[in-house]
């Protein structure tokens, strides 16, 4: 899965999870907190979904340093790609 | 007012512990409970504070309590409770472990072996510390997901000092919090649970903000955090409620009742509220039947979450 993909697939769970209306623009550099709105909850869902959609463990201390989208497709395509090597 | 009683509550016992320390405990709990009715003796404002507190808390959940009673019993209970587990400091598991009286630990074990964890519901009613200090003593795997306490005894700080990834140190959580930090302390605490750990959550925190829910305790309605719902649903882990309270007598009396479970869609379908309302009552019923054991609630400031009853 090239990261475009893997990024649109997170923005659908992101905006499922936390329920963001789709007239709001999700883009990579889009802020969780501060721009969508996230909270812990919704983020601790988005870990979990996440966890378990790609085989992968989130450290929890990574967690609080995911402040963006990108953050988040980053951290889920290193492990990802790791895994595959 | 009361407020000010506090701090010179404080200051009294910081010059009394380190004595009371070395006398039989029995003794200790003796004369902290006279130096309690003494002040009600010696300052007639004080007495009045109490059977202010006392009557307004009997009218508000309609007890038929003798207020004069209740108000000399809590007042025995003020220094104790300010007294936290201070007085086991430097006391042998074996001498602690007589001064407690353990109710339902069939309860606590049978959930301990379900393998999912354990969520201790704890409260701030009577010596709810204590409850903590007798698991570490027992050797009990337990974590706290809450503010980091500031005054504890030199026992529970150490058994605190913990690191690694289910260490107690980054378990704690603050007001001030961000969203992130929130969400790394509760996967946190959800590890824990799925290590098959014990994880303390007070039900009765007030809060305000985000996963919160309005409830009724005590008469008033106030604001409490839910999140320790959402942790449940999200882990399976059984909740076991845990009461402790100090009897006149020097001996605690720590009491779990049957665990239940909160289904996993609680929080989608709304159903949080319930449970942190179910969560209160049973604090209520036992504030009912022990209010000499109540004197964090019956002093409660008014200024967090509370909304017009």
């Amino acid at each position: 899965m090239n990261d475009q993909s893997l990024q649109a697939e997170l923005i659908d769970s992101v905006r499922a999870i936390a329920r963001i209306p789709s007239d709001i623009a999700i883009a990579s550099d889009s802020r969780l907190v501060e721009d969508l709105g996230i909270d812990s909850l919704d983020l601790v869902s988005i870990v979990l979904n996440t966890q378990e959609r790609y085989g992968i463990a989130i450290d929890e201390d990574e967690v609080a340093r995911m402040h963006s989208v990108a953050d988040l497709v980053t951290y889920v395509s290193r492990h990802l790609n790791a895994a595959a090597a | 007012m009361w407020q000010r009683w506090m701090v010179v509550h404080k200051v009294v016992l910081k010059t009394v512990l380190p004595v009371l320390r070395h006398l039989p405990h029995r003794a200790s709990v003796a004369i902290l409970g006279a130096m309690g009715r003494l002040d009600l003796t010696l300052v007639p404002k004080q007495a009045k504070l109490y059977e202010a507190a006392v009557a307004e808390a009997a009218k508000r959940i309609g007890a038929d309590w003798d207020v004069k009673k209740v108000s000399h019993a809590l007042s025995r209970q003020t220094y104790r409770w300010r007294t936290r587990d201070f007085l086991l400091d430097g006391r042998g598991d074996a001498k602690v472990s007589r001064w407690f009286k353990v109710i339902g630990r069939e309860h606590l074990d049978a959930a301990m072996a379900e393998g999912r964890g354990v969520i201790m519901l704890a409260n701030h009613f009577g010596s709810h510390l204590l409850s903590s200090h007798w698991m570490f003593r027992e050797g009990y795997p337990l974590r706290w997901f809450s503010e980091k306490p500031r005054n504890v005894s030199n026992f529970m700080a150490k058994k605190f000092q913990t690191n690694g990834p289910l260490g107690q140190e980054r378990m704690f959580i603050s007001r001030r919090s961000t969203p992130a930090d929130a969400a790394s302390a509760i996967l946190r605490a959800s590890r824990a649970l799925s290590a098959g750990m014990i994880v303390k959550v007070a039900c009765d925190v007030r809060w305000s903000g985000a996963h919160t829910a309005m409830a009724s305790f005590l008469g008033r309605s106030l604001s409490f955090t839910k999140t320790w719902v959402n942790l449940a649903a999200m882990s399976g882990a059984a909740i076991m409620p845990v009461f402790c309270r100090l009897e006149e007598d020097g001996t605690y009396v720590l009491e779990f009742l049957p665990t239940y479970h909160v289904p996993p869609d609680a929080p989608r379908t709304g159903q949080d509220a319930w449970w942190v309302q179910n969560a209160l009552n049973a604090i209520e019923e036992q504030v009912r039947l022990h209010p000499e054991q109540s004197n964090d609630y019956f002093f409660w400031a008014d200024e967090i979450g509370e909304q017009a009853a």
